[in-house]
């Protein structure tokens, strides 16, 4: 006990609440069933004219008694409260069913709220108070609150459990009367010959799926398996009624507030009956009745009812005007019955609470965010299947998944799936848990470097239905056949989200519009422009950094030392960068860049938004594409407004793919100090060019090297035969293409020369 | 927003804020003794109260929209000067951070001189003379004035002196129905005196302050529905007043009299209801019938409050407690249904404040939350020394 030692609990509890201003008497009570009772005199305020009579016109008196009493493990459990067995019911708020009417004095768990004050004085004090806020409001009806909205019937403490969408509910319900059936499963706890209400307990569930009620000898809408004596389960159904309409043709309205009192067929029948559900109600059961004709059942089931009343405002927190009422009631299909409800008007109902099917709006509502385009996911290994489940709890639909791998014992350490996955391959032991959720992914397990450049496959990996792609695979040649996937038609946002360090790095690529720039600009606009130090460390670490990402499909990952916390840490920050961008999306590209504190949890992200590439043909090419950013337009365009009376350039640092045939420039070099610049001519000198070029690949950390060389013209003129054969020199010295840019005042100009003409 | 009556401790003396259900608040006078302001002082702090009910205008100005002034003594308009902003608005001055008053409701008599028979207070002269600042602009500039240039005549100067303006004059038994220009149906007011002396010389020889009172029966909007509260102020009117408003308006209109809260007028004094001096007759004094019943007319469960100092039959009228006896018998004999408001102050430490909403009128109860920490002796054990052996 918290008080005093030697101090009656009770004689405590009085002395506390009189301290209270509107507790203006008590009395301690002879003990009930050996727990102590305390009588609290409260005085109610209430409207002047109301004060005069000494009673409101609700039915709450000026001084309301109310029976406290200590409960067993009182403090460690709060006072329970009760009204005067006359006090009017219909208030929400007020507990159903008690014989003494028990007011709901707080939002939440009373115990709870009792506990939040260390001092047991303070904790009754408040009560009290919030007993004195509860009687004023009752006292005028002011319970419910128009603006707040409809407080729905309190079902809090109910034992059994209809789980239902309540929006599927609702927009079944026409504005003429009547009701639906759905399949439904249920789970029953306690013996046969046992009832609701007494020791049964049950939980139904329903997907929405309507069902006809016929009866058929091969029919599996009432199904029945007892796994052990105490527990059964199988089919049932769920019959969701609602109102007629008003003879004048309006809509039924139910503004009465009615506690929650329904405990047998009758009861129910009559509130159906209140709520304008009574035909239908009774049409649904006769339905029932009809389709078990000559049908025996060894066993009872219990079937959901719910019925929907229509409130004259909004219900609390909510859009709809539409209260769900669940209840459960039993059929007993025995033999020489007269009715499936044995015990016809007396059989009992129990009121049931009402449980959210799991949807995406739900998951939207408990996650607060808005709905999101679906998601293909490409890989569904730790960092793939870690977004996906972010994704897909938040509400968004996941609408294909790939990978050809399958779940190894290795893989437990970091993915999102269990032990039971382990040897399914991992995209479809990911459907499967999304399958749960609601999802129907497409599952595709093929090699997605090969199959992304399979127009026909691509259409399987990447449904239209997708608004975004997320590439975890880590792979270079994901990357670059998922560019090469990237066709004007293909909607879809990219994305490529991957660790590396061990996890303490992070990126995630967000290609353009028009899938401009790409995956692969970014990447090498990465390298070019890292200057955070610690994250260049970790992606260039010979033992830790990129390198070691790309070989993650392999054994490599195996090696790839990081625990499950580490890698989810960063993965959550990649799924909220990823809504990020897609619910604000803008037209340029988006590296995003994080990175770990060795020995502390704080992580620090960067965002650099990349506009689209500049793209040029290289003429003599088979079909290349010179790739310039942003940033070396501008520098080549600033440096040739620089030199205006002479020809200028430079060399152009940056990343060759001979797959996508695609030079990328994301850097320039200057031109050494004996270069020559004339008005007809610029030559390239060579003063420590070669020890430039070195610096600049070691500093990108082996990445970028020279593509080629840019020159200005001054006026709008192509290459010049010079530079043809400069391009054929530049050819015959190396092996990878060698570009050369020409800058006019009005375009670029690109060209290169071919080997094969060169050898020629 | 929730329209209420404010009720604040202020001793032998009137303050009174009404706040509309549209947001508007009219303060109905003023007194704030100087221990009042005295953080030292045990004299409830009525300013720093009524500013946390006021809010700030866009220039960081706050405000009433209206200060309705019953009569210019003393103990209805301590105060003023210190507390409100008085001359142009443009003159506000942020580092005074005074409380502006939008429109100022004035009885006539701040066209009079002080006299012998009229003297005012300091706090009185700054009233009338502000009041006639705002007279002067409206007769040059019409009703383009802004908020903090309005103003509202209670009532016709005999002397004529309100003939020329008579867009901003309320006749005697007309209604207010606007309050800073702003007409939306969240009260109406009757105005029952100053009453026109005419040829009545009795009244014209009692002119003085307290019965150039301006008495105002106030129908109050709750919760958007009309007429939920009814109030009967009227300053220190006297029983002359209230003894002609019966003869008035008795027969054919006592409804203009009824009310669910009345001020018991002039701080509950005897004076109110009786010629008849209590300390020369005692119990014999009698109640004047017709003063009586104009102050009789109650609604259900009406109430009355006494805006004075703790009730003591031993002690000096104002208050009387003969006259509180009174009013307790007007309503149904009720003692509950009569209400000191130092009484109010004595036991609950806050202004006394009803609620007038769409289910009637009720008196706020304050959370109890925080007072908690007092109500259980919280920090009690450093009150007072305790020996220890």
């Amino acid at each position: 006990m918290a008080t005093e030692a030697g101090i009656d609990p009770a004689e405590h509890l009085l002395r506390v609440a009189l301290t209270h201003p509107e507790c203006v008497g008590g009395a301690v009570l002879e003990p009930e069933g050996g727990r102590p009772r305390i009588r609290l005199d409260m005085n109610v305020e209430m409207p002047l004219d109301m004060k005069a009579d000494g009673i409101s016109s609700s039915g709450v008196r000026v001084r309301e008694p109310v029976v406290l009493k200590l409960p067993t493990y009182y403090p460690w459990q709060s006072p329970r409260f009760y009204l005067r067995e006359d006090f009017p019911r219909n208030f929400p708020h007020l507990m159903p069913f008690a014989a003494m009417p028990r007011p709901c004095l707080v939002d939440g768990d009373q115990d709870e709220y009792f506990f939040q004050f260390g001092l047991v004085e303070y904790g009754i004090f408040h009560l009290v108070e919030q007993l004195a806020i509860w009687l004023r409001k009752a006292a005028i009806s002011d319970l419910i609150n128009a603006k707040q909205g409809w407080e729905p019937m309190l079902r809090r403490d109910f034992r059994d459990i209809v789980e239902i969408d309540a929006d599927a509910a609702r927009n079944a319900v026409t504005k003429n009367g009547g009701w639906i059936a759905w399949q439904g499963m249920f789970f029953r706890r306690g013996a046969s010959e046992a009832y609701l209400n007494d020791s049964v307990e049950t939980w139904i569930s329903s997907r929405g799926v309507q069902t006809p009620l016929m009866q058929k000898s091969d029919d599996t809408t009432f199904t029945s398996r007892r796994p052990d004596s105490s527990v059964s389960l199988g089919n049932t159904v769920v019959g969701v009624v609602w109102p007629d309409k008003n003879p004048n043709g309006t809509p039924r309205v139910s503004a009465t507030y009615l506690p929650e009192s329904v405990t047998t067929l009758h009861d129910l029948r009559a509130r159906a009956a209140e709520l304008g559900c009574g035909r239908s109600l009774d049409t649904f059961l006769a339905n029932v009745e009809r389709s078990f004709n000559g049908m025996l059942l060894p066993q009872p089931i219990p079937i959901g009812i719910v019925l929907c009343a229509r409130r004259p405002i909004h219900l609390i927190g909510s859009a709809y005007d539409i209260e769900l009422l669940p209840y459960v009631v039993e059929i007993r299909a025995d033999k020489n019955r007269a009715s499936l409800f044995a015990q016809a008007d007396k059989e009992p109902v129990a009121p049931a609470m009402h449980y959210q099917s799991l949807s995406a709006p739900l998951l939207q509502t408990l996650s607060g965010i808005p709905a999101r385009s679906g998601l293909a996911m490409l890989g569904c290994g730790s960092v793939g299947s870690k977004i996906a489940m972010h994704a897909v709890r938040a509400g968004q639909d996941i609408v294909a998944v790939s990978d050809e791998s399958l779940l190894r014992p290795h893989n437990l350490a970091r993915h999102a799936l269990g032990a039971k996955d382990v040897s399914s391959n991992k995209a479809e032991a990911l459907s499967k848990e999304l399958v749960g959720f609601g999802m129907a992914p497409a599952v595709h397990k093929g090699d997605l470097s090969h199959d992304l450049r399979d127009p026909e496959q691509v259409k399987q990996i990447m449904p239209k239905a997708a608004g975004a792609v997320i590439n975890s695979t880590a792979s270079l040649s994901v990357r670059e056949a998922l560019v090469s996937a990237a066709t004007s038609r293909l909607r879809a946002r990219l994305f490529e989200a991957a660790l590396f360090g061990r996890g303490r790095g992070a990126f995630l690529l967000v290609d353009g519009k028009d899938h401009n720039p790409s995956h692969c600009d970014l990447i090498a606009e990465l390298y070019a422009t890292l200057d955070d130090g610690r994250a260049a460390e970790l992606l260039f670490d010979p033992a830790d950094g990129l390198a070691e990402v790309q070989i993650g499909q392999g054994c490599g990952s195996l090696t790839m030392t990081m625990d499950d916390a580490r890698l989810s840490v960063m993965t959550a920050s990649l799924s909220q960068e990823i809504s990020n961008a897609l619910d604000a999306p803008t037209h340029e590209g988006l590296i995003v860049i994080g990175t770990a504190d060795e020995d502390s949890p704080s992580t620090r992200w960067s965002r650099c938004v990349v506009p689209a590439f500049e793209t040029v043909a290289i003429a003599g090419s088979d079909g290349w594409q010179l790739r310039l950013s942003r940033r070396v337009v501008d520098r080549v365009r600033a440096e040739a407004k620089a030199y205006s009376a002479v020809e200028t350039g430079g060399v152009m640092i940056g990343l060759t793919s001979a797959r996508l045939k695609t030079v990328t420039v994301v850097d320039l070099l200057e031109a050494p100090a004996d270069s020559r610049r004339t008005p007809t001519l610029f030559v390239l000198g060579t003063d420590g060019l070669q020890s430039t070029i070195r610096h600049r690949h070691e500093q990108s950390g082996r990445t970028l090297f020279d593509v080629g060389t840019w020159h200005s013209h001054l006026r709008n003129e192509g290459p010049s035969s010079t530079d043809w054969k400069t391009a054929a020199d530049l050819a015959a010295e190396r092996a990878p293409p060698s570009i050369l840019l020409i800058a006019t005042p009005a375009r670029f100009h690109a060209l290169v020369s071919s080997r094969k003409d060169n050898d020629g | 927003m929730t329209a209420s009556i404010t009720f604040f401790p202020v001793g032998n003396g009137d303050m009174t804020l009404i706040t509309f259900d549209n947001g508007q608040k009219l303060l109905v006078d003023l007194h704030v003794r100087q221990a009042a302001d005295d953080d030292d002082d045990d004299t409830p702090d009525v300013m720093a109260d009524l500013r946390s009910r006021l809010t700030r205008d866009g220039k960081g100005r706050l405000f009433v929209d209206g200060f309705q002034l019953s009569h210019p003594d003393k103990d209805h308009i301590r105060g003023l000067q210190t507390h409100f902003h008085l001359g142009p608005p443009d003159e506000w001055d942020e580092d005074d951070d005074k409380i502006l008053i939008r429109e100022m409701w004035s009885s006539p008599i701040v066209f009079r001189r002080a006299s012998k028979s009229h003297v005012l207070c300091d706090d009185a002269k700054a009233w009338a003379k502000e009041a006639r600042r705002r007279v002067a602009l409206y007769r040059e500039k019409g009703a383009a004035t802004v908020e903090g240039d309005r103003i509202q005549i209670m009532g016709e100067d005999e002397d004529g002196k309100t003939d020329d303006i008579p867009g901003v004059v309320v006749k005697t038994d007309d209604v207010v129905t606007s309050l800073n220009c702003i007409t939306v149906g969240a009260f109406e007011a009757r105005l029952l005196a100053p009453i026109p002396h005419g040829d009545d010389e009795e009244l014209e020889d009692l002119l003085d302050k307290n019965h150039s009172s301006v008495v105002l029966r106030f129908s109050i909007r709750g919760g958007g529905i009309l007429d939920k509260c009814r109030f009967l102020t009227g300053g220190d009117a006297e029983v002359a007043i209230w003894e002609r408003l019966w003869g008035k308006h008795g027969t054919y209109r006592a409804d203009w009299l009824s009310y669910d809260i009345l001020q018991a007028p002039h701080h509950c004094s005897w004076h109110s209801l009786s010629y008849d001096s209590y300390s020369t007759y005692g119990e014999d004094a009698e109640v004047c019938d017709d003063a009586r019943s104009a102050l009789a007319q109650i609604r259900k469960g009406a109430i009355v409050v006494a805006s004075s100092k703790a009730i003591d039959p031993e002690e000096a009228d104002p208050p009387s407690d003969r006259a509180k006896r009174e009013y307790i018998s007007i309503v149904d004999g009720k003692s509950d249904r009569f209400i000191c408001v130092a009484e109010v102050w004595e036991g609950e430490e806050c202004a006394l404040e009803y609620e007038i909403t769409s289910s009637g009128v009720t008196k706020v109860v304050k959370s109890a939350a925080k007072a908690a920490v007092a109500a259980l002796g919280i920090g009690a054990t450093a009150a007072q020394a305790r020996p220890h052996g």
